[in-house]
């Protein structure tokens, strides 16, 4: 097991390396130049050269890439080029507030989703059945900046129970978390109740069910657990959809995460920025995938034997 | 089974403290939710500032924290008054030498006085190239700050630099303290410390940048005791915040949100003509913006009425001169071009294109640019004009307008209020390209015009320059002049003395909540 955990660390170093390539060169190709960006349009030619000289970005490219490689390996992100501050620093600042609402937004998608597919799948083709299917179906279709804004018009603005935006305690994550976590909530419950039939129908299950073990312990101790597997890569996966649906939530409800932090970046072309921010999230991505594999282990013992 | 059932639970349970956990550490830095009642003005913009160091920056979100925090040595009232602020009086000495006499007693946050050396110190740093300053432009005439004594000091430039005055109004010339730059170093801009009416006391980047009063203040301590500039990028957001005492102020309300506030109690909408003009502009080095009837036949083709109604909500004027009314040096006999789709139509045969011709026009993707795009497409097609759109986000742009587009939208602030800043950077000829004069415009006439306006210490001639320009500029119809935009901030009723400002930024001392 151990071993196998060492591996997937290592296996970290080509898909970052992958990573910074990729986003080195969508960066390079991107127009418009950090430093007139900067300087705004009164900057003279002169004063534009001057500062692209100093930010090395007359530098070759190739230079320019090894040097933020060689930065990355050594943890030093390089230092923003609107406002001089190291990447890393602010990446870290800015990072918790992200990973608090897609955790956050993680468990409404979970304590929704997951309960509601299980009900579903025991009770096929019944009205909850009906309903819970059709709710998934506009759950996931619902663009995430229209909920958001019925749910600050509803919680906040008529009924004054909830704050529309900030950042601060428990109180500011609802609304957010709610938002964001709506679309993955109904991808956890159309898995769950798939999931669930799938192995429901199996024969071990009608074994289970003719040895006379109650339905309660059939459904959860003998189904629940061998439709997991799919469901917990479903799971790792959201994660990254989350992250990506984090930044519109983000501007939507001013919350201070990375998403903002990253476009406002884009926008002023702050390679140094974009460049670490997006190294750092496929960083937390690919070592979220290697928690759902090492819990698959824990989940089927099957699993477990093959890494021994 | 059991085992697995327990494990599952107790990694929930794991799960659930961590997210707690994660969620209390922010408290700290909890904001109230509710402002009112407190005497605490909460004001919302929907970008963060870049940095508190003027020197670093010359954005619009930033410049509205920074006013706050720092003085300049004059200061600009809304009437576009040049008024006294850490220079109490000031005289010009002989054609390039301004003397300023200093406030004394005037203490810095950090408890430093105000010295004629912070003012040499400030201005030689904004002016050193390793600064690559965007407000060096400001002083780009100096060439000497000298210090006379602890409370004189004197700016010497290169030749007579009238719109001096009016530039030492802009916050990039806000006056630093060595001690406190030096001590900072690069975090200065994290750290700033100036001598305005508020202090700095803390920043959580894309969240809020808190200030409180000032007790020491020269001018007497502001009524507010706590001023926080909340990030809100969605105006939706912002708007729902206003409407629930969220926020005191909303800077830049939409037009589009303006009908929400008709009747309410609680909130009102105060409108100030901008000094902001937006244009159309062409590549007049090439074919067929070179010729002056092409152009005029577009500003002819342009319904400015209908601009000004469907994309501005009617919160704009249409614009008749590169200049704002209201500016100083702005010339109000003219009249700009009035629609008329026959004479654009007579004009572009007469040029010899009787049935039109086909170009691009880029537009930036701002809200207001794409609306403007769409409507000028459909106003130009009547009279011939097939425009392919191209839409760019914001540092393509600058870029490629900086290079020479066929035709492109774009506006200008004149933050100073003068005249110079209004013109000098877009119509001189020594600015075509990125300087500012993307349309590659070249005449004569106008680069003597500036030059002599930038020269003239009388302002009374001074301003006849101006005005010879403009209406040569309009004659030439180097711009479509579109619209002038209003200034649009939402303020709760419980706030008084906010003063609206047609450069779009804002002083909040004066400002008392009930």
């Amino acid at each position: 097991m151990l071993r196998f955990i060492l591996k997937r660390i290592l296996m970290l170093i080509p898909v970052v390396i992958g990573v910074s390539i990729i986003v080195f060169i969508l960066m390079q190709l991107t127009p418009g130049d950090p430093a007139q960006i900067l300087l705004g349009p009164q900057a003279g030619e002169e004063d534009v050269q001057n500062l692209r000289e100093q930010m090395g970005l007359n530098d070759p490219l190739i230079v320019q890439y090894f040097r933020f490689l060689i930065g990355i390996a050594t943890f030093d992100f390089g230092t923003s080029i609107q406002d001089g501050q190291p990447v890393l620093q602010q990446i870290l600042s800015h990072f918790p507030a992200t990973i608090k609402l897609t955790l956050a937004a993680m468990v409404v998608a979970l304590l929704i989703g997951i309960p509601i597919g299980i009900i579903s799948s025991t009770k096929q083709y019944s009205f909850f059945d009906n309903v819970s299917t059709l709710g998934g179906l506009v759950g996931f279709s619902m663009p995430n900046y229209w909920l958001s804004m019925m749910l600050i018009l509803l919680f906040s603005v008529q009924l004054g129970w909830l704050p529309v935006s900030g950042y601060g305690g428990l109180i500011f994550l609802v609304l957010p978390a709610i938002s964001l976590g709506t679309q993955t909530a109904a991808v956890f419950l159309r898995m769950t109740r798939s999931s669930m039939l799938e192995v429901l129908h199996s024969d071990y299950i009608r074994t289970a069910r003719a040895k006379g073990i109650t339905e309660r312990k059939v459904v959860y101790a003998h189904a629940l657990r061998n439709a997991l597997i799919p469901i917990i890569t479903v799971v790792g996966l959201q994660v990254g959809a989350l992250l990506e649906g984090a930044i519109l939530t983000e501007a939507v409800f001013a919350w201070p995460g990375i998403g903002r932090f990253m476009i406002d970046a884009i926008n002023a072309k702050d390679f140094p920025v974009v460049q670490g921010s997006v190294v750092f999230i496929a960083f937390v991505f690919v070592f979220v995938n290697l928690l759902v594999d090492i819990l698959y282990a824990y989940v089927d013992p099957r699993i477990k034997a093959q890494y021994k | 089974m059991k085992r697995f059932m327990m494990k599952s639970t107790f990694m929930l349970v794991i799960f659930c403290l961590f997210i707690l956990s994660a969620c209390s550490g922010a408290s700290e830095s909890a904001q109230s939710g509710k402002s009112s009642g407190s005497n605490t003005l909460t004001v919302a913009q929907n970008a963060d500032a870049i940095t508190l160091d003027p020197h670093k920056t010359n954005d619009h979100a930033s410049a509205n924290p920074m006013q706050q925090v720092y003085n300049t040595l004059v200061d600009l009232t809304p009437d576009m008054e040049v008024v006294p602020s850490l220079a109490e009086s000031w005289e010009q000495v002989d054609d390039l030498t301004w003397q300023f006499k200093l406030r004394q007693g005037v203490k810095f946050h950090n408890g430093e006085e105000l010295k004629a050396s912070d003012v040499k110190f400030t201005y030689d740093r904004l002016l050193d190239p390793s600064t690559a300053s965007p407000g060096a432009f400001l002083l780009e005439q100096v060439s000497e700050i000298k210090v006379v004594d602890d409370y004189t000091v004197e700016i010497i430039s290169k030749e007579p630099f009238a719109p001096l005055i009016y530039n030492l109004t802009h916050v990039a010339t806000g006056i630093l303290n060595e001690k406190a730059v030096t001590e900072a170093g690069a975090q200065y801009g994290q750290n700033p410390v100036g001598t305005g009416p508020y202090k700095f006391v803390s920043w959580k980047k894309d969240s809020e940048i808190v200030f409180e009063k000032y007790d020491d203040y020269f001018d007497g301590a502001p009524s507010v005791d706590k001023l926080v500039f909340r990030i809100i990028p969605e105006s939706s957001t912002a708007v729902a915040e206003l409407k629930t005492d969220g926020v005191d102020i909303m800077i830049d309300l939409p037009s589009q949100h303006i009908s929400q506030f008709e009747n309410s109690d609680t909130v009102t909408v105060d409108r100030v003509p901008s000094f902001s003009v937006k244009y159309l502009s062409f590549n007049m080095q090439e074919k067929p913006f070179d010729d002056p009837k092409v152009r005029q036949a577009i500003n002819y083709a342009t319904d400015k009425e209908a601009i000004v109604k469907a994309a501005y909500q009617g919160t704009a004027v249409p614009a008749t001169s590169p200049l704002a009314p209201g500016l100083n040096g702005y010339n109000d006999s003219l009249e700009g071009y009035p629609f008329d789709p026959e004479k654009a139509k007579e004009l572009l045969a007469e040029a010899g294109y009787p049935d039109g011709f086909s170009s691009t026009l880029y537009i930036s993707d701002a809200d207001i640019d794409t609306k403007l795009g769409t409507i000028l497409q459909s106003q130009l097609k009547k009279v011939g004009i097939n425009l392919s759109l191209q839409v760019m986000e914001w540092g393509a742009f600058l870029d490629e307008t900086a290079k020479g587009v066929p035709m492109f939208v774009l506006s200008w602030t004149t933050v100073t209020g003068d005249a110079d800043n209004g013109m000098y950077a877009l119509f001189h000829s020594k600015n075509a390209g990125g300087p500012g004069n993307r349309s590659f415009y070249k005449s004569e006439t106008v680069d003597q015009l500036l030059d002599n306006g930038r020269k003239e210490i009388d302002p009374d001639k001074r301003l006849t320059y101006y005005q010879q320009a403009q209406e040569t500029i309009v004659n030439d119809a180097t711009w479509d002049f579109l619209a002038v935009s209003e200034n649009i901030v939402g303020v709760n009723k419980r706030v008084k003395g906010f003063e609206n400002m047609p450069t779009g930024t804002y002083k909040f001392e004066g400002i008392s909540l009930e």
